[in-house]
C-alpha cells in the first residue's frame, strides 16, 4: 500500500513541478511583452502617430533581446491617417495614405488578463499592396487618397488605383479592387500582405490560418511556420486570427491568388515573439491594353457562427470547435436558444446542466437499482462461479443458471456504462464551444465571474468541484470495482479528485460551473435514491 | 514451462507488484498491457466518473471491460480483439436483450499459452 501512495504522490508532484516551472515562467514572459505592448499604446493615444508605435517596438524589443522588429513596415512609419472605416458600432480601422488598413479595433471587447479595459486590437501590421517588380512597386508607393476611399497612383505610364467599398449589408465586410495598367515588363508579382504576430494573448489564443483550397479546408497554425509555404491552387477564402478576432480574405473576379506565408524572424527569435507575413500574391500576366484587376472581399470583425454564415456558408470551417465540433455547435446552439430564456449564459449553463442530467435521471435510476440488486446477489454469484470454475465449455450452463438467478431475485439487469460514457462527448464538445465560441468571450456571470470562456480567477469553481466530488465520494457505497493486482479505487479516486481539481484551474468556469453543478446533481440523485432505498427496507423489516 | 503469471490475490499486495512480475518474466506483451489497464483504471476510469457525476455504475457483463479488452488482446490478434471489444461495449446497454452474465475473453487456438 506504501508504494501506491508514493507513486501518487509523485504523481502530484510531478503536476505542481510542471505547473512551476513549464507553465509559469511561460506566462510571466507573455506577461511581460504584454506591459511593453501597453506602454507603447498609451503613448500611440497621445501622439496618434504610427511611426512612434513602431519606434517604441523597436526599442521595447531591443531592450528586451528579442531582436528585429524593422523589416517588412520601414514604409508604414511615414504613413499618415486619411480615413476610419467603420466595422461596425464599436468597431473601426485605420486607412492609410497609400491604401494600407492598420489597426482594426474592437470597442466592444477587451483584453483579457488584465485588470483595465483595452480594447481588442488586430492587424496592427497592416494589410497592403506591394510588388517584387519595381516600377510597379513605386507606383504602389505614390498611391494617393483621392476621397471617397478611392487611391490612385502614377508611375512612368503605369497607373494604378485601388479601391474600397462596402460590400454588403453585413457589417465589417468590405470589397477591395485593385487595378493596374501601363505596365512594360511583366516580371515578377504583385501582392496583399499582411504581417501577422504569434504571442500574442495567453497560451491558449494560438493563432490559426485558416484556409480552404481547391474545395478543401486546411489549417496552418501559427508557430508551427519556419519557412516559405506557398499555397498553390483555387483559394476560396483565407482567415488569419485567433479563436475570436480575424481577418478573413475572399478573393473573387478573374485572378485568383497562391496563398504564400514567409515566416520574418526566422527561427532565432524567442517564442512567442515570431512574426511572418501572410500573401495573397498574384503573377503579373501580359493582357495586352486591358487592366488587371484584382478583386477580393475582406471581413475584419469577429468569429460569430451566423455572421461568417450569412458572409459565406463554408466560413463555420474557420471556427474550431476542437473534437467532436458537431457536438460543441450542437451544445453552443442549446445555450444561444436557453440563453433567450435566461439573458446570461451563466444560468443558460446551469439549465442546460439540469437538462442534461433530466435527460440521463431514468436510465441512472435503472442502473443504480440494478448495482444494488446485484451487490445484494453477489454471494449467489460468487457461489455459482465457483460451482462451476473457469470451464470454457459449461459457460453456457453457468450463464443459464445466471438468468434463473435473475428471474428468481427479480433483477432487471439494467446494468450499462452509457451513462458514463455518453458524458464525455457533452463534456468535450461543451469545451469545445466554451472555450471557443465569440458568444461567451468575456460573458459574465454572478459576483466574481466575468468570463465564462476564461478561467476562473480565485479558483473557487475547482475547488468546489473537487468538493463536491469528494462530497459524492461520501454519498455513495463502496464501489465493487476492485479488482485483484489493481489498486484500491476508492483511494485512486480520493487522489485524483484532487488531481482533476488541479487541471480544471486552466479551464473555462463555465465549464467548471457545468462540472460542478452536474456532480452536485448527482449526488441528490445518489442521496434520494438511498433514501427510497433504506424507506424500502424499513418497510420490508416492519413487515 | 510455466510462465503463467498469477495476479496477487490478496489485497495486501499492489499493482506493482503485477508489473514486476511481468517484467521479470519478460512478458513484454503482458507488460503493456497492464501498463495501459492500470492507466485506464488510475486516470481514465476515475476521470469519466468525475465529468459523469455518476460513481456508482454497474457492470452488465462479469468481467468488467477493461479485463476483457486486455484479456482479449492477450489471446487473440489485435484486429479482432478491438472487434471483440467494440461489440461488448455496445451490447452493454438496457436495450440489448439480456443472456449472459459471465462473458470471458474467447481463447484463440494456438495462441493459448
Amino acid at each position: 500500500m506504501k508504494r501506491n501512495w508514493s507513486i501518487i504522490i509523485a504523481l502530484i508532484a510531478l503536476l505542481i513541478a510542471y505547473d512551476l516551472f513549464i507553465l509559469r515562467p511561460y506566462n510571466q514572459k507573455l506577461a511581460a511583452q504584454k506591459q511593453t505592448e501597453k506602454a507603447v499604446e498609451q503613448k500611440s493615444d497621445t501622439t496618434n502617430n504610427l511611426s512612434a508605435i513602431q519606434n517604441e517596438t523597436t526599442k521595447a524589443e531591443a531592450s528586451s533581446d528579442n531582436v528585429s522588429m524593422n523589416v517588412v513596415t520601414n514604409e508604414i512609419n511615414e504613413l499618415k491617417e486619411v480615413e476610419t472605416l467603420s466595422l461596425g458600432s464599436k468597431r473601426q480601422v485605420r486607412l492609410m495614405s497609400n491604401g494600407t488598413l492598420v489597426n482594426a479595433t474592437f470597442n466592444d471587447y477587451f483584453q483579457r488578463g488584465t485588470a483595465e479595459k483595452i480594447p481588442v486590437e488586430i492587424l496592427k501590421d497592416g494589410l497592403s499592396w506591394s510588388s517584387t517588380n519595381p516600377a510597379v512597386q513605386k507606383c504602389l508607393s505614390s498611391l494617393n487618397y483621392k476621397g471617397n476611399l478611392t487611391f490612385s497612383g502614377r508611375f512612368e505610364g503605369i497607373t494604378c488605383s485601388l479601391q474600397y467599398q462596402q460590400a454588403s449589408e453585413q457589417e465589417g465586410v468590405y470589397s477591395s479592387s485593385l487595378s493596374l495598367s501601363g505596365i512594360k515588363s511583366f516580371e515578377g508579382t504583385v501582392f496583399w500582405q499582411q504581417v501577422a504576430r504569434l504571442g500574442e494573448g495567453n497560451r491558449f489564443d494560438f493563432k490559426i490560418l485558416d484556409f480552404k483550397l481547391d474545395g478543401e479546408t486546411d489549417d496552418l497554425q501559427g508557430d508551427k511556420v519556419f519557412e516559405t509555404k506557398v499555397f498553390k491552387g483555387k483559394l476560396d477564402w483565407s482567415s488569419w486570427g485567433d479563436k475570436y478576432f480575424t481577418t478573413i480574405v475572399l478573393p473573387k473576379g478573374k485572378f485568383n491568388p497562391d496563398l504564400a506565408v514567409t515566416p520574418i524572424d526566422g527561427e532565432a527569435v524567442a517564442e512567442g515573439q515570431r512574426r511572418f507575413r501572410i500573401a495573397y500574391q498574384y503573377p503579373l500576366v501580359d493582357l495586352g491594353e486591358q487592366t488587371m484587376v484584382f478583386e477580393s472581399d475582406l471581413y475584419i470583425g469577429t468569429k460569430d457562427i451566423s455572421v461568417l454564415k450569412s458572409i459565406r456558408k463554408d466560413l463555420v470551417d474557420a471556427v474550431e470547435m476542437g473534437w467532436f465540433s458537431a457536438v460543441g455547435r450542437f451544445m453552443l446552439w442549446c445555450l444561444e436558444e436557453l440563453n433567450l430564456l435566461f439573458k446570461n449564459f451563466g444560468w443558460s449553463i446551469i439549465a442546460l446542466t439540469v437538462l442534461v442530467r433530466l435527460v440521463f435521471w431514468p436510465l441512472n435510476r435503472k442502473v443504480f437499482e440494478s448495482g444494488q440488486k446485484m451487490k445484494d446477489i453477489q454471494p449467489k454469484i460468487e457461489a455459482l462461479r465457483k460451482k462451476y470454475g473457469k470451464d470454457r465449455a459449461q459457460m453456457e450452463q453457468l450463464n443459464r443458471e445466471m438468468m434463473g438467478l435473475y428471474k428468481t431475485e427479480k433483477v432487471n439487469p439494467m446494468g450499462s456504462c452509457m451513462p458514463l460514457l455518453l458524458q464525455m462527448p457533452i463534456f468535450i464538445g461543451l469545451y469545445g464551444s466554451l472555450s471557443n465560441a465569440i458568444d461567451l468571450y468575456q460573458a459574465p456571470f454572478v459576483w466574481w465571474i466575468e468570463d465564462l470562456s476564461y478561467k476562473d480567477p480565485f479558483y473557487v469553481l475547482p475547488i468546489l468541484w473537487t468538493a463536491s466530488l469528494l462530497l459524492m465520494m461520501k454519498f455513495t457505497p463502496q464501489p465493487t470495482m476492485n479488482q485483484p493486482g489493481m489498486p484500491d479505487m476508492k483511494k485512486v479516486m480520493f487522489v485524483m479528485y484532487f488531481v482533476f481539481g488541479f487541471m480544471a484551474k486552466d479551464w473555462p468556469s463555465g465549464l467548471c460551473l457545468y462540472l460542478v453543478v452536474s456532480s452536485f446533481l448527482g449526488t441528490f440523485q445518489q442521496f434520494l435514491f438511498r433514501r427510497s432505498q433504506t424507506n424500502l427496507q424499513t418497510v420490508q423489516e416492519g413487515a | 514451462m510455466d510462465t503463467t503469471i498469477t495476479p496477487a490475490q490478496n489485497s495486501k499486495s499492489s499493482y506493482s507488484t503485477v508489473l514486476e512480475s511481468s517484467f521479470r518474466a519478460g512478458k513484454f506483451k503482458q507488460l503493456v498491457l497492464d501498463g495501459l489497464h492500470l492507466f485506464y483504471k488510475v486516470f481514465v476510469l476515475p476521470f469519466l466518473i468525475a465529468i459523469s457525476g455518476n460513481q456508482t455504475h454497474s457492470c452488465r457483463f462479469h468481467p468488467t471491460c477493461s479485463v476483457y479488452a486486455k484479456d482479449c488482446m492477450k489471446n487473440t490478434n489485435f484486429i479482432f480483439a478491438v472487434f471483440l471489444i467494440t461489440w461488448r461495449l455496445l451490447r452493454c446497454n438496457p436495450l440489448f436483450p439480456s443472456t449472459k452474465y459471465f462473458d470471458d475473453a474467447p481463447q484463440m487456438r494456438g495462441s493459448h499459452r
